[in-house]
């Protein structure tokens, strides 16, 4: 762990992250249309891929972050495949000050566990008969840009005005 | 004085009125070993014995102590609670169809069971009103374990059913709902083309629950239903084009009214303005056919010169959105009516929206006295039972408590500054926290308690952030280490079920709940915390059977700890010796919830609900008021003399007075408030009452109309009638035959029933008469109507008739309610010319009807003689687009449109929570997981099944 913004040197203890288990909490492969579709095909499939990330507390310094990737191939209207993947890491996080829990759980985390779900991703449209599907590397940040926007207009909506 | 001895004596009223139900209280007892030896089949027989006594005959008061004494049975039997004899008096008290006052934690919900069951069995339906949703849902799932059990059914209305789903929940014999959805429900079915579409199924027997706040403080605002008027967007934006072309002597502006209006130069010079861009039909601007465009530039006039933008009103998002004048808060949501709004859209080149109009509207007064037979019961109505018994003839029974009340009520402390006041509340919140007393403090208003949550922020306190989901575990935590925990929990009526957690739970050791007056109502505060809510929020992701029953046991001896450091967070007060007298002395004062008040209520009844969260069952607790002079009721009622006289008499700053006469003398203000607020509701209601017996008339009407196989004799009636009119119009009676105005009759035949006779060849027979000529127009008049049944045959004539004549009459109703309610902005008026108002409109009103119904006549009539049934296919009548309005009359919020709003962040994949979603209606749907079951309810997958690629 680097601490990038200069810390003071009497300042707290260094943060900690640990992580506590990995695991698959969902996943679902769809080949509605196989064997048709496994044959070679006129033009590329047109591949759509969402990616969102979600953290709960699970007691004082635990927290579950789940990194969902969902993906759907379609060639014209008739889909290849489509997967779903719901992939979860325990993390434990210890001194790290209350601004930073956020980012750090819906950044960081999610970036250690990227890669172990890009990997199951891959294996399954391969397994599916399709050529490895690799995933481009996600930027953490942005998404959490919009998700932190996206909470903050939902909450426009609900609340009143402080 | 004689008064007081002789109650003494005698007791009260309502001594004498509760002992005489003693007699069958002990009936009661007296059944229960005997009950307790019936098998569970065999108790459920009992409500098919009663059903069948019912039917030889007998009365629901004959059956009442055998069936209160089944369902005391039935609940030891499922819920484990026993009724106790109090209880039974309030269920006696609700069956008679008065009010049950009980106080906090006597368990109301039960004693409602008993009335429900004993008049359930007349299987006509009974109506439960709470208060909100998440009440409503509440009771009806515990209650319905007794009601099940005894082989009764229950149904729930909540917010966002269909009309299936209601129709199922009103067709049990038991129905939980809000006040709300039941006016609504009113109304809309009244707006129905068929009576299979309607949904209630009479009115026979409502209990209210905390009927004060529903009989009362929600009685002020009535329940509206609306629907878009025709699209005039395009009009507000011409004329908003004009009105900027007037110069400032073209009109007079009153600032202190509110109002502006046109001189005779701007008279001219917009007339001249319309007239040129061709707006203005005939002459003048102030002729007939000219009406709307007038009120049109009334209201754009209004925008330009009496609204400002950023001061009345913000633009936001293509939006305007209204500024409140006395908060200076935003309303989103909210919009001025009449066009204002509209014409403000126009000022500020935003998309005009349409308008609405008022489709139906009822008060709650008004629906809640449809009831065969209303009961309510609440915690305080004993200072409103004037009204009450005015209003909706119930008589308030104070039920007296199962164990007496151990809480001490102290006398209020006023100080000079609000300032001083939040000061002396937190130093009283810090010494109760200190010694872990959990503190409720009650503020009038959502302001106040946000006022006073940033108050308690600056002075090193934090608010509890209840996102998360274990949100309270550190006030555990602090309270288990019996260390102050200095957080605090804000609530506001706003979110009902998570409030309905936070209120549950501020009965633990150190908790700081700040609540508005209204929230959480419906939940009791138990002293160390609420065992279910705990367990229902601690044990949800648990599986394990014996981890869940090691976690309960958990929490069992956790609230069982807190509890008892609740009850002995007693504090020890040194009271000051007088002079001369023996040393300092010391009082206990007791432990328990600490209700602190920041400020009284307009209403004596708001002030005691919240000292009634203490001291539930015989509990312990404390209560006390804080006040200053700047407070509302302070500043309307005390003088100015009294802030300057008390700093003469050496109230010095921080310093309290404290005496039994300053409660005295609010109190008394009180009672003056709420007298006025009661003459205002009074009159309001004598209004409505006018439009409601129309309403009355109508709607009984239109159910009779849908009832009928055919409405060919109404018809005919009217055909009849509106001849006759037109006859005797034209050619008076006893008049010569050179006086008639038969031309003038033609012209009307022609118009309405498109007949063309010679009626002036008829008017020169010799020796005709007027009966003479009303015959033959009639013959006319039916033989047109026979031959376009025997075109279509009757079937189709039938039901075109009767949608012709419904629809009509639903057009007609609502252009009347809009003429009532201009009629009743202006009837004020007739005051200046020594008239009452209230005779004044209830004589114009019964004009306006009897020409609406003259109306309906010619209009059904005119329309009948000359349809044309081009295919004749079953036509759905469809509604039009209805929105419900009710504001909330403490915020002037829209309740309905609130709760249109869900928790869940609006991203277009959202997850929607499974009880929002409808089997039926894949689009409610939201985002639903490949591998989660259907929710359609199949059993299979998702992905196997809706979401199946082909």
């Amino acid at each position: 762990m680097t601490n990038g913004n200069g810390a003071t040197p009497e300042a707290a203890p260094p943060p900690q992250l640990n992580v506590l288990a990995q695991y698959i909490k969902d996943l679902s492969f769809e080949n509605p249309n196989a064997p048709q579709s496994l044959a070679p095909q006129g033009q590329p499939p047109q591949i759509n891929i969402q990616i969102n990330v979600g953290a709960n507390a699970l007691a004082e310094t635990e927290y579950e972050v789940t990194l969902t990737i969902e993906g759907k191939a379609e060639s014209g209207s008739q889909v290849m495949f489509s997967f779903e993947l719901v992939y979860g890491g325990v993390f434990r996080l210890v001194n790290v000050p209350q601004e930073h829990l956020s980012p750090m759980l819906l950044i960081e985390c999610p970036r250690l566990l990227f890669p172990f779900a890009r990997e199951i991703v891959a294996n399954s449209v391969r397994d599916g008969g399709f050529p490895p599907l690799m995933l481009d590397p996600v930027d953490f940040v942005s998404l959490y840009r919009q998700n932190m926007e996206r909470q903050a207009a939902a909450q426009g909506v609900q609340g009143r005005p402080s | 004085m004689i008064g007081a001895l002789a109650r003494k004596l005698f007791g009260s009223s309502n001594d004498r009125r509760v002992k005489g139900y003693q007699s069958r209280v002990n009936a009661i007892n007296a059944l229960e070993p005997e009950l307790a030896k019936l098998t569970d089949e065999q108790l459920k027989a009992r409500t098919t014995e009663f059903k069948q006594q019912l039917a030889d005959g007998k009365t629901l008061d004959d059956l009442l102590v055998p069936a209160f004494a089944t369902v005391r049975e039935a609940s030891k039997r499922t819920l484990g609670q026993r009724h106790f004899d109090v209880q039974l008096i309030g269920g006696m008290v609700l069956h008679e169809g008065d009010i049950a006052e009980m106080k906090t934690g006597e368990g109301k919900t039960l004693v409602a069971t008993l009335a429900v069951y004993l008049n359930a069995l007349a299987g006509k339906g009974v109506h439960v009103v709470t208060v909100n949703d998440y009440l409503a849902r509440r009771d009806a799932g515990w209650m319905s374990q007794i009601y099940g059990f005894l082989g009764l059914t229950t149904g729930v209305i909540v917010h966002g059913l269909d009309d299936a789903e209601r129709k199922a929940a009103y067709a049990c014999d038991i129905t939980y709902g809000t006040n709300n959805e039941y006016g609504f429900d009113y109304l809309r079915d009244n707006m129905k083309y068929r009576l299979e579409e309607m949904v209630q199924r009479g009115h026979f027997f409502a209990i209210v629950d905390e009927v004060d706040s529903i009989l009362i403080d929600e009685a002020r605002t009535p329940l509206i239903i609306s629907g878009p008027l025709d699209d005039r967007s395009d009009f507000y934006n011409t004329i908003d084009t004009f009105v900027p072309k007037l110069d400032k002597t073209d009109y007079e502006v009153d600032e202190k009214q509110r109002t502006v209006t046109l001189t005779e130069a701007g008279m001219e010079k917009i007339e001249t303005l319309l007239r040129d861009a061709g707006q203005l039909k005939g002459e003048s601007l102030y002729d007939v056919e000219n009406v709307s465009v007038v009120h049109h530039i009334n209201q754009a006039l209004r925008a330009h010169t009496l609204f400002t933008r950023d001061k009345d009103y913000i633009v936001r998002d293509g939006e305007v959105v209204i500024i409140d004048e006395f908060t200076g808060r935003m309303m989103p949501g909210r919009r001025y009516s009449e066009g204002l709004h509209q014409a403000l859209e126009a000022k500020e080149h935003q998309p005009v929206q349409p308008e609405n109009q008022t489709l139906a509207s009822i008060t709650f007064q008004n629906y809640f006295r449809m009831y065969e037979k209303l009961a309510g019961m609440t915690g305080t109505a004993a200072t409103e039972a004037d009204e009450l018994f005015d209003i909706y003839k119930l008589e308030v029974v104070e039920i007296p408590t199962n164990l007496p009340v151990a809480r001490l009520d102290e006398d209020d402390e006023v100080y000079r500054t609000q300032q001083e006041k939040y000061a002396a509340i937190l130093a009283e919140i810090e010494r109760a926290n200190s010694r872990l007393q959990p503190v409720l403090v009650g503020t009038a208003s959502i302001e106040k308690s946000e006022v006073l949550a940033a108050y308690l922020k600056q002075h090193g306190y934090k608010q509890i952030d209840f996102g998360s989901e274990r949100a309270l575990d550190k006030l555990y935590a602090a309270a288990r280490a019996g260390k102050p925990a200095k957080l605090f929990a804000v609530l506001n009526a706003r979110f009902h079920e998570q409030e309905a957690y936070i209120v549950a739970e501020a009965g633990v050791p150190g908790a700081i709940t700040i609540a508005t007056n209204m929230a959480g109502r419906g939940t009791d505060i138990k002293l160390g915390g609420s065992l279910e809510m705990r367990i229902q929020q601690e044990t949800a992701g648990i599986t394990d059977e014996a981890e869940k029953a090691a976690k309960i046991e958990q929490i069992k001896a956790d609230i069982a700890r807190f509890r008892e450091i609740v009850l002995k967070a007693e504090e020890t007060v040194e009271i000051e010796p007088a002079k001369g007298s023996k040393p300092a002395k010391t009082v206990t004062k007791p432990g328990g919830l600490y209700i602190i008040g920041s400020e009284r209520h307009e209403s004596r009844r708001i002030d005691n609900q919240l000292r009634g969260r203490s001291g539930r069952q015989g509990d312990p607790g404390r209560s006390k008021f804080f006040l200053s002079l700047e407070d509302d009721l302070m500043r309307i009622f005390g003088s100015d003399r009294l802030d300057s006289m008390l700093t003469r008499l050496g109230l010095k700053e921080g310093e309290a007075i404290i005496h039994p006469w300053i409660n005295k003398a609010l109190e008394k203000a009180q009672q003056k408030v709420e007298a006025r607020n009661f003459d205002i509701r009074k009159n309001l209601l004598k209004f409505d009452n006018v439009q409601n017996d129309q309403r009355k008339v109508i709607f009984d009407q239109r159910v009779e109309l849908m009832q009928d196989e055919s409405v060919v004799e109404t018809i005919t009636d009217m055909r009849h009638a509106f001849i006759d009119d037109l006859v005797s119009k034209h050619v008076p009676e006893h008049a010569y035959a050179e006086q008639w105005d038969v031309a003038g009759l033609k012209d009307e035949l022609k118009r309405v029933l498109d007949l063309d006779l010679p009626v002036d060849a008829w008017a020169k027979e010799e020796g005709i008469a007027d009966e003479e000529l009303l015959k033959r127009i009639e013959t006319h008049a039916d033989e047109r109507m026979a031959a376009k049944v025997a075109q279509w045959g009757p079937d189709v004539m039938r039901y075109v008739e009767k949608t012709i004549l419904l629809q009509t009459l639903d057009h007609l109703w609502r252009e009347h309610l809009i003429m009532l309610d201009h009629l009743r902005q202006v009837i004020g008026l007739r005051g200046y010319g020594q008239r009452d108002p209230l005779q004044e409109y209830k004589s114009e009103a019964f004009t306006l009807f009897e020409a609406m119904i003259a109306h309906l006549r010619e209009a059904v009539t005119a329309q009948l003689m000359r349809v044309e049934i081009v295919p004749p296919e079953e036509q759905q009548q469809t509604l039009p687009p209805m929105q419900a309005h009710h504001a909330d009359p403490n915020t002037g919020e829209d309740e309905m449109a609130f709760a249109n709003v869900s928790l869940v962040p609006s991203s277009g994949a959202a997850p929607v929570p499974a009880e929002a979603r409808n089997p039926k209606d894949p689009t409610t749907w939201g985002k639903v997981g490949r591998n989660e079951d259907c929710p359609c309810g199949s059993g299979k997958k998702y992905k196997h099944c809706h979401g199946r690629y082909a």
